[in-house]
């Protein structure tokens, strides 16, 4: 039994500190199949998706979709902190309760008690260890507490910065492409002269936002989980809006910058990618098609009209 | 090339894609507020998206 209760206790706390490391510190994707954190995000996205979808109202979804991402936060947090004050309680059973308390009694609850007030750093003084190994804990575990809380204190604002800066862009591309957005219209919106140059320096913003993104979201995944603020927009609208226009000029629009389209198209696709790898969606095909031979024409008809020619021909609906 | 791995991630993440061409009634964020709620199907009063750009 104590053995039994010092390597739960042990792995447990190995578990959440690795983590805690992997999801804070570490800036990279980590392909690792079990991941305490991606089974949360899993078994918790999925449950809340479907109890909004039975319990709230089609107009107010979206509202309570968007309160998952800092929700979720706040809970993985409390369950490494759980985790942790367990791991610890679990030790100090492994090392016989070896505790003095005021009632004399001693047993799970004290130890859990002893091990909550001490990763607090409450400093109570109503439960005191009486051996070395335990004060040895004590010690290690009050650490642990401190350290926690600064990587938490420092995790936040890392998060809003990053939230805040894929926003922006976000938010600005209401005026140039329309809210959704959209291909046809951030063509049409830049379809004079002075209208391509601005085209291509959107473009170029882009691919750089989207590195940024893939780097951000490679790094702190939940962010995926936070929703725009404003209606009709959303990270993945406007990554697949930049896509589609990128598309459009790749496979021939003619006068555009084909070059600058290329560029941010592969970042773009890079970022989308990777993204479905860290979550693990897999690639589906869409029925009916976005983009059917009927829309084709419509769209043609309408970048005609903003003085932009499409190429026509095999190669060109090939390449598209 | 890049829109299955799209449409796998707004499925999971609940997500409408946009269309390739915007809709006819639509109207930018910028052109409404709270207080003047552009009814659906219409274009807000005083401005008009073609209009504008």
């Amino acid at each position: 039994m104590v053995i039994v209760a010092a390597i739960c206790g042990v792995a447990l706390i190995v578990m959440v500190l690795w983590e805690g490391f992997e999801t804070i510190i570490l800036p990279r994707r980590v392909t690792r199949r079990f991941r305490l954190t991606r089974f949360f995000y899993r078994g918790s996205w999925r449950p809340w998706v479907k109890l909004i979808k039975i319990l709230v109202p089609s107009r107010r979804r979206e509202s309570w979709l968007s309160y998952f991402g800092p929700l979720s936060l706040l809970l993985l947090l409390s369950v490494w902190a759980g985790g942790l004050i367990i791991g610890f309680a679990l030790i100090h059973r492994a090392l016989g309760s070896a505790v003095l308390t005021m009632t004399g009694k001693t047993g799970f609850l004290t130890d859990l008690y002893l091990s909550g007030t001490t990763f607090f750093t409450l400093g109570l003084g109503d439960v005191l260890p009486r051996t070395f190994p335990s004060r040895l804990m004590v010690v290690v575990e009050s650490g642990m507490g401190f350290a926690f809380l600064a990587l938490v204190i420092g995790y936040l604002p890392a998060l809003n910065q990053s939230f805040a800066r894929r926003e922006v862009s976000i938010s600005l591309l209401d005026a140039r492409a329309g809210s959704p957005p959209t291909a046809s219209e951030m063509l049409r919106r830049h379809g004079s002269e002075k209208g391509k140059e601005a085209l291509q320096q959107l473009l170029h913003e882009w691919e750089r936002w989207s590195a940024e993104f893939l780097e951000g979201h490679l790094s702190y995944p939940v962010l995926a989980y936070f929703r725009s603020q404003h209606d009709n927009q959303s990270w993945l609208a406007a990554l697949t809006a930049i896509l589609d226009t990128c598309a459009l000029i790749i496979a021939g629009l003619e006068g555009a910058c084909e070059r600058q389209a290329e560029l941010t198209f592969a970042m773009a696709r890079h970022a989308v990618i990777d993204l479905s790898l860290v979550f693990k969606t897999n690639p589906r095909k869409m029925n009916p098609e976005r983009l059917s031979p009927e829309k084709l024409v419509e769209l043609r008809l309408l970048l005609a009209g903003s003085g932009l020619k499409l190429h026509e021909g095999e190669a060109a609906e090939l390449k598209l | 090339m890049y829109e299955p791995y799209v449409f796998a991630l707004a499925s999971y993440f609940q997500v409408s894609l946009p269309p390739w061409i915007a809709g006819e009634d639509w109207v930018d964020n910028w052109q409404g507020s709270f207080r003047e709620q552009p009814v659906k199907g219409s274009k807000p009063a005083g401005i008009s998206r073609t209009d504008h750009f």
